[in-house]
């Protein structure tokens, strides 16, 4: 653990104002009950409030469209550079956090990292915020992606009495610091012996939920129960929400089209449960049955990113547990796997 | 649980030991909510729950059965739902065993990450006029006899649905959750002809929408099951209700009220079409 700063709630305000006055700050925003991270026009609109926002801010990085490059008469051929605008991600949480990092390990992977990802992941600073009040779908601590401190934030901030403790996490969390050093001060005693406080408490609260050994989760695809999969497959109603309300997933599927004399490729989000996805030009479908898509998922999330990466593809969100209209459960994989 | 749990379990628990049905589509909790089950063994039937919480539209699950013997617990919608799907051919009448239960409205499903913890009944039952079955072999009646707060008209809410399709993530939650969403590939999926441009932008999504909704004009039974699904709260519903209402003052239809109106775009005749 580095240096710990402190910046009180007053100078977190500041820190937000000059912030939005200078570059684009994207936060949460409740409407309607419920919070989404939006480009923030003043820094009151920002709620620090919230459980979790309702959609990760995984589209920041890997946006549900983009157009990859376009080709036609007199247009010659350019590939469209990612958008590459300097933007504070302030607030997210810890379990979304790590799932940018968990993406870097799959797409910056040399030799061909996504030039699209890489880009906006150069250009965005991520400022998370830790859960000091996890729901009951949560269950991050068992991929150790939370509640207090992930893996892909530039800085975290940890709400503690009278303001927050903060620690950068990497160079650019520094420049972010650097750039308002008159706001930070560093934690005193009393600060960290509150840190230490906190996490005991969210480790106690959470610690008995669910658990993940990797040594079984990776033999998962050897070991798979039919019976248990066939029964929640027969629920499956095949949409793609678990996919896209995931901060992991990041399968996708190019477009080709033409308008105004130009050719475009178009790429964007695509789910693995979708029949349309797994079959190929041929005809030739090589998960044709449901179950097969249904297992495909969770092997892939808890079996075969952590052999190839080192990270399971899961931080546990909640979000496809709480989103599924079927009520399927990854817990419940975990449960008699983990 | 309570009385009507106990009846509708007892009910389930007999077809299954008689063998009068080798499925019953159901409801089991799920913790804090509910979930679809489907109960093949006469035990299995304890498993079965019936609260405000059942959202889901069963009768979305019956075309994978389709020629088996089942039965489905049916809150009015899901009735008409049966009704409906039988008169487009979807579902064989007489394989299909009603369990129909008295419904006082279903509560919307509480969303991830969501900073009310308030439940109400969700606005949609609050237009329902069939809160049983119009088809049922059982009836299973409620145990309060609350009523339904009937909302006359439209009420105030937005017309804006450019803005409103423009959150869609096409996760396709309303299309699946669908009973009558039963094309095996849907104008949002199809590759040859692209109807919808997936990757495009958002003028696809009203295409979309568009389609869906023409779809839907005189066959949505207003169960509300793609607005409870999707994650971003599009009320999709509302949209089915005023075309529905449309539909009913032209050809004073109502979709599944009973077997014997055929639906009008299959008996429809032109002018001076015998």
């Amino acid at each position: 653990m580095s240096r710990m700063l402190f910046i009180s709630e007053e100078g977190l305000k500041l820190l937000l104002e000059e912030l939005v006055s200078s570059k684009t700050v994207i936060a949460p925003v409740e409407a309607d009950g419920y919070f989404d991270f939006k480009t923030l026009r003043h820094a009151g609109e920002a709620s620090l409030n919230y459980s979790n926002t309702r959609l990760p801010p995984k589209r920041f990085f890997l946006p549900q469209r983009e157009v990859v490059f376009k080709h036609g008469p007199g247009a010659g051929f350019s590939q469209e550079p990612g958008y590459g605008f300097e933007a504070v991600l302030f607030g997210v949480r810890p379990c979304d956090a790590s799932a940018l990092s968990i993406l870097d390990s799959i797409l910056l992977k040399p030799p061909n990292p996504d030039p699209f990802y890489e880009s906006r992941r150069r250009s965005i600073t991520v400022v998370s915020l830790s859960c000091t009040r996890p729901m009951e779908e949560c269950f991050c601590n068992v991929f150790e992606t939370g509640p207090i401190r992930g893996s892909g934030e530039d800085l975290t901030l940890t709400r503690i009495g009278g303001g927050f403790l903060v620690e950068a996490r990497s160079s650019k969390g520094w420049v972010l610091v650097n750039g308002f050093e008159s706001l930070f001060r560093n934690a005193d005693v009393e600060h960290m012996q509150e840190y230490s406080e906190l996490s005991r408490r969210l480790t106690e609260e959470m610690g008995s939920r669910v658990k993940a050994v990797k040594e079984r989760l990776v033999r998962l695809e050897e070991t798979l129960d039919e019976g248990f999969f066939q029964q929640a497959a027969q629920r499956c109603v095949e949409c793609s929400l678990c996919s896209f309300a995931c901060p992991v997933c990041y399968c996708f599927d190019t477009e080709d089209y033409f308008e105004k004399n130009c050719y475009f490729r178009a790429k964007g989000w695509d789910t693995c449960l979708s029949q349309s996805f797994t079959r190929m030009a041929s005809g030739l479908d090589p998960r044709a049955s449901r179950v097969d898509r249904f297992c495909h998922r969770f092997c892939h999330k808890l079996s075969r990113i952590p052999l190839a990466f080192n990270a399971y593809g899961c931080v546990g969100c909640g979000r496809c547990v709480s989103l599924c209209p079927a009520g399927i459960d990854i817990r419940e994989v975990l449960r008699r796997w983990g | 649980m309570n009385r009507s749990e106990a009846e509708l379990r007892s009910i389930a628990r007999s077809l299954l030991e008689k063998g009068v049905v080798e499925l019953v589509i159901g409801y089991e909790s799920s913790g804090k909510s509910v979930r679809p089950f489907f109960a093949s063994r006469p035990e299995e039937a304890e498993r079965l729950v019936w609260n405000p919480e059942c959202w889901f539209n069963l009768a979305r699950y019956l075309r994978a059965f389709k020629g088996r013997r089942v039965a489905i617990v049916a809150k009015g919608c899901d009735g008409r739902s049966v009704v409906e799907l039988v008169k487009e051919n979807q579902v064989d009448k007489g394989s299909v065993v009603v369990i129909a239960v008295e419904c006082n409205g279903v509560f919307k499903p509480a969303k991830y990450g969501s900073s009310g913890s308030a439940r109400r009944v969700a606005d949609y039952c609050e237009r329902c006029t069939t809160r049983v079955s119009p088809v049922a072999d059982y009836l299973v009646r409620s145990d309060n006899q609350g009523s339904l707060k009937r909302t006359s008209g439209s009420g105030e809410f937005s017309k804006d649905w450019l803005s409103m399709f423009q959150r869609c993530l096409k996760c396709m939650a309303c299309v699946k959750s669908c009973p009558f969403c039963y094309c095996t590939e849907c104008s949002i999926e199809g590759f040859k002809p692209e109807l919808v441009h997936r990757l495009r932008d958002t003028r696809e999504l009203f295409t979309f929408h568009l389609t869906r909704a023409l779809h839907m004009a005189g066959r949505c039974v207003e169960c509300g099951a793609c607005e409870s699904a999707c994650p971003v709260e599009i009320p999709l519903t509302r949209l089915y209700h005023e075309l529905n209402e449309w539909f009913r003052e032209k050809y004073s239809y109502i979709p599944g009220r009973s077997f014997e109106e055929p639906p009008p775009p299959l008996v429809f005749k032109e002018a001076g079409e015998g």
